[in-house]
């Protein structure tokens, strides 16, 4: 289910709060769990068994690791052979189920490709049949994982009772998408937490203000971006006006479903974290990093970039270290080299920039054009991103930089993507990427005219909406 | 470290939630006014249900959903019930959005409000300049990759594989080869013709780019295609150049439609015939051939194209536009498909246009007509107003498998499909073998005979959206299971064919869902295929050759 569909905002959404508020506060993590499962196995029912899988293997494990009748862990004291064993099923278990069903097909195809280019062509396996890839399931593996993890390490108590925790795997504001939020950051939440007019409105204002940025800017960016990236060839001009469409589509849509997810997480009572922070105002990779996906980075950094020694064991570790970290959250996002090329850029120039001492080389510049800069480095490795294969990237490398030969069918592409509409959807994209507040900022104190504007960019969205038909988040198939 | 980060982190979203500055009426006003927003839909749709007593249409998903369950429990797989189950969410979740007030009321609005001030079309339709309309898979067809490109072709393999799980070659020149192939086995020469769409002759009035264009546009692979197909020996009739060549003297497009004007398709219906005496050996009419003649009418229409832009009914931006049309007459009477003609004509909505009077533009005027009367002899024809690549090769192939033989006596099948198609159409390997004349498992009523019977219904077929596709009326395939009249069995499978979309919009019928008791009154399809076959139909796949009913529903 999309947040931004009819189905959600006119028949899930009112459903959900209505059940949450007239049942008994005991039971509201069970309804909220159910709820979850609908939402999640309205796309396809056979996963939620998937994930029910992954909810179980982690509550027992952390059952196992926390040890019940014993003092809570302490960070400092030694783990016994069955802790770490329940803390390695956790991982493999969840890194299993991410792994074949995210990564079977690319294994298979790879494996293909291989043999075929060793001269064994009978080796091919040539499957008839393709793995489906549940939604969602790179966000919430992360996160119930992450549960183990905290418990193990003693930052986190575990969670007695299923259906909290279960509540917390599955909570539908930000199970597909994210933002990831670890144990440690809800689980004081999930034993007691407020319910008051004030995050309700809040969480009204940061849903709105998603709804309308989904709607008004990421998918009118969107599609300047898919009419230019999918065509054959593309004019300079176009292909550059198409990188920075889609520069804008992924930061609208996928800060939007954020917006959306932290509205929602406060209208039942929930506070999740930040989890962008104006990213395109960056002003070096490093601090992209620190902007865009904090939950993810943090994520990251927590749990592979520290463990694989982080910054602790000499100059050279310390870039392998940043280098790796970023090809496996490249790889993450996606079964597919491209995703590992998008990563590896983004490793190269973090690696490079802890040279520099985590600023950019271009530090000594205005703080408007190391802004630019940034931006179009981010944009240029958006194209690995975008862009279907290897190839295809290449190709459209050249596009940009005037190397290919668009065939005249391209000049067709004018025609659409330079529709009034787009234009001012995309205009209107760049001024509140760089300067309009952000919505944390923005909702803090909410006026009258402030109202009024949540309501227009509401209805406004909506009024779109009636004329799509479909509008998925990018990041859905992450 | 990380976790004193964490917790600052935390800590400052609960710390800036808790500082949230509102006053009381700002919130009541805020909460309220959402909630009225969000409740607005489900209780128009309560409202409405109350009014006309009966169920809100919102909880039509629940017996669905428990029939399912249910009655598929014990013999289906556990895939097959979950697709059966994500069909009719799927299903649900489009109706719910149809039906709702906000989309009936405020789509049309909307629509008008960005088409007129802010030149923008939807999902199907870009604007062009003036009161040009394009329809969006045209455009795709020629910017976008080659139809022969494998990535394109494995892109197309994976939308299928949704439905089907399985791999599937879709190669619009292995599967034109292919049939090719087997009409020379009965002794039949292919023509392909691959009909322009609107970009490929008029990009000026959709780009600035293009002043005036002396050279067609085409699709990156169309160019190999073609000289694949030739080195084959199929032969290839492509009006493109004519057509280009023709545009100065007379429009070859409708403006606010997807197909061409009566002029170009007469002009290409000559031009075929011409190419046919050239190229194929079809031998001379004996001296008592038919006696063939024009006739002149005006039509005026509204393009396919508007209708799918879905504006208000008394919308001023795209009027009208009125053609002439030259409708044949054959000895005095119109004209009339032949089954004995030795040619056979497969064609899609561009054949239809002027043919059938359900697309809104005349009859007896179309692209078999005119064909018909350059080639100076009857001509025999199966149309399907969509779906090129397939849907008439399916009927041909369905008719051989129940033992009619029509390729009986034909020289020549022309084959005609949108250009478009090359792309986005679905090129599966049909077989074309006749079978025996075999008496079918699955229940029809005697010919020129009504039954009312209830029945379970096992499955039905695709259901376009609509505004999405180029047509406004669709026939949808449904099987049927437990077939009873009166109270007795009369059969334990039915295929029937019925309404599914009317005018733009869903019929009744369409509502219905998997495992849900139907009444219908059924007649042979036979006895009504001259007046439906034409119309776009979608079928199950499975029971493509069983012999079909034709239903009507009963409430």
């Amino acid at each position: 289910m999309v947040f931004s569909s009819h189905i959600f905002l006119f028949y899930f959404l009112p459903l959900s709060l209505i059940t949450y508020y007239v049942s008994p506060r005991r039971t509201r993590h069970f309804i909220l769990t159910l709820l979850s499962y609908l939402f999640y196995g309205w796309s396809n029912p056979l996963f939620v068994l998937l994930m029910l899988a992954s909810t179980l293997i982690d509550y027992i494990a952390g059952l196992v690791i926390a040890n019940p009748g014993n003092p809570p862990l302490q960070p400092d004291t030694p783990r016994s052979r069955l802790q770490k064993m329940a803390l390695i099923i956790s991982i493999c278990s969840n890194l299993g189920i991410l792994g074949f069903f995210k990564y079977f097909n690319f294994a298979t195809e790879n494996y293909d490709a291989v043999v075929l280019w060793l001269g064994f062509p009978d080796m091919k396996l040539d499957l008839l049949y393709r793995i489906t890839l549940p939604l969602g399931i790179s966000f919430y593996t992360f996160q119930s994982m992450s549960y183990t993890i905290d418990i193990y390490r003693g930052e986190a108590k575990p969670v007695r009772n299923f259906i909290n925790f279960s509540c917390y795997v599955a909570m539908f504001p930000q199970l597909v998408a994210g933002p990831i939020i670890r144990f440690r950051e809800v689980s004081d939440q999930l034993l007691f937490r407020t319910h008051t007019l004030e995050k309700m409105a809040r969480g009204i204002a940061f849903f709105g203000l998603g709804l309308g940025k989904k709607i008004l800017l990421a998918n009118p960016c969107g599609k300047i971006a898919d009419s230019c990236f999918d065509a054959l060839g593309v004019y300079a001009m176009d292909a550059w006006y198409g990188a920075f469409a889609y520069a804008f589509q992924i930061y609208f849509d996928f800060s939007a479903y954020s917006d959306m997810a932290i509205g929602l997480g406060l209208m039942f009572g929930f506070v999740f974290t930040k989890n962008f922070d104006s990213p395109y105002c960056s002003k070096s990779i490093t601090d992209f990093w620190r902007r865009w996906h904090i939950s993810l980075s943090t994520w990251l950094r927590d749990n592979l970039y520290l463990p694989l020694g982080g910054n602790r064991k000499g100059e050279s570790r310390t870039y392998f270290n940043l280098f790796v970290v970023m090809l496996l959250g490249g790889f993450w996002h996606g079964a597919s080299w491209n995703f590992i090329a998008w990563g590896t850029v983004h490793g190269i120039f973090l690696a490079l920039e802890r040279v520099y001492g985590k600023k950019s080389f271009y530090k000594a510049l205005p703080a408007g054009l190391q802004i630019a800069i940034t931006f179009f480095i981010v944009t240029l490795a958006w194209v690995f991103f975008r862009t279907s294969d290897l190839t295809h990237a290449l190709d459209y490398f050249q596009s940009m930089f005037g190397l290919s030969n668009p065939p005249n069918e391209s000049q067709l592409l004018s025609g659409l993507i330079y529709q009034p509409y787009y234009v001012l959807s995309f205009a209107a994209a760049a001024i509140i990427a760089w300067s309009s507040p952000q919505t944390w900022d923005f909702t803090r104190s909410i006026t009258w005219p402030k109202i009024a504007w949540i309501f227009t960019v509401m209805i406004l969205a909506i009024l779109i909406l009636t004329t799509q038909s479909f509008n998925p988040f990018i990041y859905f198939i992450f | 470290m990380s976790t004193k980060i964490q917790s600052s982190r935390e800590e400052t979203a609960k710390r800036e939630v808790g500082i949230t500055s509102i006053g009381v009426f700002e919130k009541w006003t805020l909460v309220t006014g959402f909630l009225l927003m969000i409740l607005s839909v489900p209780l128009w749709n309560h409202l409405q249900a109350l009014q006309k007593r009966s169920l809100p249409s919102c909880y039509r998903i629940v017996p669905a959903a428990w029939d399912t369950f249910t009655q598929n429990a014990s013999s289906k797989s556990i895939q097959a019930i979950n697709r059966n189950l994500m069909d009719n969410i799927k299903k649900y979740e489009k109706e719910i959005e149809e039906e709702s007030f906000l989309t009936l009321t405020f789509l049309p609005q909307t629509q008008y409000f960005l088409t007129r001030f802010f030149h923008l079309g939807n999902e199907k339709v870009y604007l062009g300049h003036g009161d040009w309309l394009y329809y969006r898979p045209g455009i795709d067809y020629l910017v976008g990759a080659g139809f022969l490109n494998h990535n394109l072709r494995d892109k197309n393999r994976h939308n299928v594989d949704l439905k089907q799980d399985i791999v599937i070659q879709s190669d619009p020149l292995q599967i034109i080869l292919e049939f090719k192939h087997q009409l020379e086995s009965r002794d039949i020469q292919l023509v392909v013709m691959p009909t322009p769409v609107k970009p490929m002759i008029y990009p000026e009035n959709f780009s600035n780019r293009f002043h005036s264009n002396d050279v067609a546009l085409q699709n990156a692979s169309f160019d190999h295609w073609i000289e694949a197909l030739k080195k084959s020996g199929v032969f290839v009739f492509d009006a493109t150049h004519s057509m280009l060549s023709e545009k100065n003297t007379s429009e070859q497009f409708l403006h606010t439609d997807s197909h061409w004007t009566p002029q170009a398709m007469e002009n290409s219906a000559e031009l075929l015939s011409r190419f046919i005496f050239e190229n194929t050996p079809l031998p001379p009419l004996h001296d008592t051939s038919p006696r063939f003649a024009h006739k002149q009418r005006s039509i005026t229409h509204r393009g396919d194209i508007v209708a799918m832009l879905k504006l208000p009914e008394d919308q001023k931006i795209y009027s009208p536009e009125t053609v002439s049309i030259h409708p044949v007459v054959v000895n005095e009477s119109p004209w009339k498909s032949d089954p004995t003609s030795d040619v056979l004509l497969l064609g899609d909505s561009f054949s239809n246009i002027y043919s059938h009077e359900g697309m809104g533009w005349g009859q007896f005027a179309g692209f078999p007509e005119q064909l018909s009367f350059y080639l100076k002899r009857p001509i025999d024809t199966m149309i399907r107003n969509d779906a090129g690549a397939f849907a008439t090769r399916q009927m041909l192939s369905s008719e051989l498998a129940q033992g009619n033989d029509r390729l009986k006596g034909k020289r020549v099948v022309i084959w005609e499909f949108a250009a478009r198609e090359l792309s986005i159409g679905y090129w599966k390997s049909i077989p074309m073998e006749l079978h025996q004349n075999s008496e079918s498992h699955f229940f029809v009523p005697k010919s020129g005979q009504s039954l009312t019977i209830t029945a379970k219904i096992e499955d039905w077929s695709t259901i376009p959206t609509p505004g999405s596709v180029p047509y406004k009326d669709h026939i949808m395939a449904m099987h049927l299971t437990s077939v009873e009249s009166d109270g007795k069995r009369v059969g334990d499978h039915a295929l029937v064919y019925l309404w599914s979309m009317r005018d733009q919009k869903l019929t009744e019928v369409s509502h219905l869902s998997k495992g849900m008791t139907v009444h219908l009154k059924l007649h042979a399809w036979s006895d009504v295929e001259e007046l439906y076959s034409s119309y776009n139909r979608s079928e199950l796949n499975d029971l493509a050759m069983e012999e079909a009913c034709w239903g009507e529903w009963i409430r």
